[in-house]
């Protein structure tokens, strides 16, 4: 066994970021276009692909998402319905298009929220610090030290069932690691030199803020998001299929996995594609994610 | 002894650092005999520790090592070799610090134990036995006791002793020290250099050690090797390249340690710093910061030319130190 | 800590929409009936008086009473632990089955294929949501096989091991992921350290050198992984329970929370919130058993 055996040499780890691309071009002087690294590429299509079927659904779609036709219930997939039909006959294929509308944003402000609260709270306890900073950081170790999920079921059966009350109990939960970031930023940058010499100088402690803090912060948010995104869509799913989420008729992926689950052995499909399609939104936000953090690196 | 310890020939170890490749090591060639204290000195960046790892073949992942090998395992002439071939057979090698390279979990009799139970089949007790004669050879007190500690339990100079220790335990004939002392306080650091010059006698071992500190290196080695850059810039006996350097960067060097008897000081006082290892070049690469460079220092691509015997200097105009 | 759970899940009750008392008479019952119940319940003491009380009821063991399903809620959820303490169990074994070799073929092959095709598998098993996997899984191996139940938990032994695989492997391929993530970046730490610089010159097979100098040390840091990854892990539970009509706990609280059974609700919070405290004290005593640089404070 040699050491090389060992301790194999790896290839560049990250696919740009050389400074010369394989056809030997300066990589500064190549199109904005090209230098965004593959992994990013594909991962911003699919979203963008997502996004854009939620848009417009309605000219996708076949048929009405919530329309019952009981004659055609359970129907295998044909030419006039893609997928087939649900239970109470309404078409699969439409439902998963609509439910787009309902997951993405969703998740979207299931990720957006508790990271906008976070950054608020973290600025907050960093810059004011005292029993200000105080309070803010016991609230965020009693938060984290909290089962999240389960306590996610308990405070939506509180509120009520719906989208937003899951919304509200993620942010209630999330906006821990994003205030714990921004305030140990905002700490560090207090303490620079030139910040010193900035506010000797007259200059306003927001436009401070605005210049040294919020890039680096808004840079590793960045990073975190995607992921939550994924996370939020995941439990929002989750919730539906445990029919604490979304109530019926609204379409919705996780809901139509747990509503095809007792018709697994005929029509396999109905809680199958749903799921796909959650796997791949999750994908092309997870490779988004990844570019990210590796960008970040450089 | 017609025959060499070691042969190293044209050494080169390459790594990828954000995408780009370079050379740390390039093209390092040197030779030592048994029973022989070889020194490397030069600054961080210079390229010597990698030197010394990648004779065992340690490099950090993504490095990979060129070149040519031998060692004499034998007694015989030296011979090609893989790393793994030689150890815990014949080579062995102490880190700078020994907090980070001691296993934390496992105690310091049973690592120092480790070599024998692999290499010569050693019961855990008979190894046992054997790790505590180690631990008192490098003057560890109470070994019975201390046998049992873990790593974090003892002092930096008794885990650095330990680390000696370890290495022993497969019964090497040339120890690799990288930095050993840097980490310690000057009273130590007397004890283990005094250690293992001892060692080397008692055990005939060769020990090649590097290090920045001129004086520890003046005061220890028979021969001396000065690297910048990832080039070996001049090698000799150590009393002659101390007292007459041949290169003007060994001359720096020497003039900016205060002096031998005393405290030992890091490198300081050449102005400038060294090249940035992507952006190497085939000629000398001292020359931006020489006081002495001529027109064709930067163009003439680099060579360790031979002096005399055991004499060799990489720098094309020697002469020009000659005259101050 | 525990106080702090419990004031939650007592301020459960109190905002909770609804009249609870209403809820427990029947909707006929009149203002005067509605009074006297109260007054029996002690819900018209003063709330702290009412949070006393129940502070001193739960620590005899006391969950309450669950008028839905009129039983004590202490008796609904004794048989439920069992069912989920075997989920769990299983659950972990074979994601620590999976995860450890991948995290170390990983970190040993790092930047090559074997490293690349583990990460993908991970960002896959990320975006997979845990019912559409257990779904899948009943779909592709239980009903074509036939080996495997497709719900409940079965009586002797070997009934179910073979009802609790296929769940187990869900929770295990959720869960995954994470592990092997973090347990792959500190193996890259512990195999670029000097002590294995130092194992590695002393000789010896790749396998002595993993075992000696590489696992202890990894391990440490997978115990911390693994305690921080329980919250997720019940979640997981929860859903899988329910996908697999598994009769834990997990189910029980999905139960409860459709069926608006709020001591149910709270006893079960609870008790998730003190698995939750178990396993961290858990995890600590375990650090400290392998670390040896770990001092147990009490």
């Amino acid at each position: 066994m040699t050491f090389d055996e060992y301790f194999p040499s790896p290839p560049d780890e990250g696919s740009s970021g050389q400074p010369l691309d394989p056809e030997g071009t300066p990589i500064d002087e190549r199109s904005i276009w090209r230098r965004i690294p593959t992994k990013a590429k594909i991962g911003g299509a699919i979203v963008l692909l997502y996004v854009l079927v939620a848009l417009f659904a309605p000219v996708i779609a076949t048929h009405d998402p919530i329309e019952i036709d009981p004659i055609t219930r359970l129907a295998s997939p044909t030419a006039e319905h893609i997928l087939g039909t649900d239970e109470l006959g309404r078409d699969i294929f439409s439902r998963i298009i609509y439910a787009t509308r309902v997951d993405l944003p969703l998740g979207f402000l299931g990720a957006f929220l508790p990271a906008l609260l976070g950054v608020a709270l973290g600025a907050m306890a960093g810059y004011y610090g005292g029993w200000v900073d105080s309070v803010i950081m016991r609230t965020s170790d009693i938060v984290q030290a909290f089962p999240a999920y389960i306590l996610i079921i308990a405070l939506v059966f509180a509120l009520g069932q719906g989208a937003s009350s899951i919304i509200f109990a993620f942010t209630i939960l999330g906006w821990v690691a994003y205030a714990r970031l921004v305030r140990s930023e905002v700490l560090r940058v207090r303490g620079l030199d030139y910040v010193h010499a900035a506010r000797v100088a007259g200059l306003s402690r927001f436009r401070i803020l605005r210049v040294h803090v919020f890039p680096n912060v808004i840079s590793q948010a960045l990073v975190y998001l995607p992921s939550d995104i994924v996370f939020a869509t995941l439990a929002l799913a989750a919730f539906s299929f445990l029919g604490l989420g979304i109530p019926p008729p609204t379409p919705e992926w996780g809901a139509m996995i747990a509503e095809g689950q007792p018709f697994i052995r005929t029509n396999w499909w109905f809680a199958t594609v749903p799921g796909l399609v959650i796997v791949g939104l999750g994908l092309g936000m997870s490779l988004v994610g990844e570019s990210a953090e590796e960008a970040l690196e450089r | 002894m017609s025959e060499h310890l070691l042969e190293v020939s044209d050494l080169r170890v390459t790594m990828q650092r954000r995408g780009l490749p370079i050379t740390p090591v390039d093209g390092v060639s040197l030779t030592l005999d048994r029973g022989e204290i070889l020194g490397i000195a030069g600054e961080s960046g210079s390229g010597k520790t990698l030197t010394l790892r990648s004779i065992l073949g340690l490099l950090p992942q993504g490095g990979v090592a060129e070149g040519d090998l031998r060692f004499s395992n034998d007694g015989g002439p030296p011979a090609p070799f893989v790393p793994t071939e030689v150890h815990g057979h014949g080579i062995s090698i102490i880190f700078q610090e020994p907090m980070t390279a001691l296993n934390p979990t496992m105690r310091v009799g049973d690592l120092i134990a480790e070599g024998p139970r692999i290499h010569q089949g050693m019961s855990k007790a008979d190894a046992r036995n054997k790790a505590i004669e180690l631990m008192r050879l490098v003057g560890v007190p109470t070994p019975e006791r201390r046998a049992r500690m873990w790593p974090h339990q003892l002092s930096g100079g008794l885990r650095q002793r330990v680390m000696i220790a370890t290495a022993l335990s497969t019964e090497p004939k040339l120890l690799l020290c990288d930095e050993p002392t840097t980490a310690l306080d000057v009273s130590v650091q007397d004890q283990i250099l005094g250690l293992l010059q001892e060692l080397r006698v008692r055990l005939e071992m060769a020990i090649i050690f590097v290090s920045h500190d001129i004086a520890v290196l003046g005061e220890l080695c028979d021969r001396l090797a000065i690297m910048y850059a990832g080039q070996i810039v001049e090698i000799g006996p150590a009393d002659e390249i101390i007292s007459e350097p041949k290169h003007p960067y060994t001359a720096a060097l020497m003039a900016s340690v205060p002096s031998f008897q005393g405290t030992s000081e890091d490198l300081q006082g050449i102005p400038g710093h060294p090249p940035d290892p992507a952006a190497f070049t085939s000629g000398c690469r001292f020359a931006p910061r020489c006081a002495f460079a001529q027109e064709d220092c930067e163009q003439t691509s680099y060579e360790l030319t031979s002096m005399s015997d055991d004499r060799a200097t990489a720098c094309i105009h020697p002469e020009m130190l000659a005259q101050t | 800590m525990m106080l702090g759970i419990i004031l939650v899940v007592f301020l459960l009750l109190q905002i909770t929409p609804g009249d609870p008392v209403r809820q427990i008479v029947g909707l006929r019952a009149t203002e005067e009936q509605l009074d006297e119940v109260r007054e029996e319940m002690g819900l018209d003491d003063h709330v702290l008086v009412q949070y006393g009380r129940y502070v001193a009821l739960v620590a005899q063991g006391d969950l309450g009473y669950s008028y839905k399903s009129k039983q004590p809620v202490t008796s609904l959820i004794k048989d439920r632990v069992v069912v989920t303490a075997w989920l769990l169990t299983a659950g972990v074994f074979l994601t620590l089955l999976i995860s450890i070799p991948a995290a170390i073929a990983a970190a040993l092959y790092r930047g090559r294929t074997a490293d690349q095709v583990i990460r993908g598998a991970g960002l896959l098993g990320l975006s997979m949501p845990a019912f559409w996997v257990g779904v899948m899984l009943l779909l592709l191996v239980a009903l074509p096989t036939g080996w495997f139940p497709p719900g409940g938990f079965g009586e002797t032994f070997s009934e179910r091991l073979r009802s609790i695989f296929l769940p187990a492997l869900t929770l295990a391929i959720g869960s995954s992921p994470f592990i092997i993530r973090s347990l792959r970046a500190s193996m890259i730490t512990v195999l670029n350290s000097d002590y294995v610089a130092t194992g590695r010159s002393i000789g010896g097979s790749r396998r002595r050198l993993i075992r000696r100098f590489v696992f202890r040390n990894a391990a440490v840091s997978s115990v911390t992984v693994l305690a921080l990854e329980i919250g997720f892990l019940l979640f997981g539970a929860v859903v899988i329970e329910t996908t697999f009509a598994l009769p834990g706990l997990g189910q029980g609280l999905v139960l409860a929370a459709r069926g608006r059974d709020l001591p149910a609700i709270q006893g079960y919070t609870l008790l998730f919130a003190v698995i939750v405290v178990a396993v961290y004290l858990l995890s600590d005593i375990a650090q400290a058993m392998l670390d040896p640089r770990v001092e147990i404070e009490s």
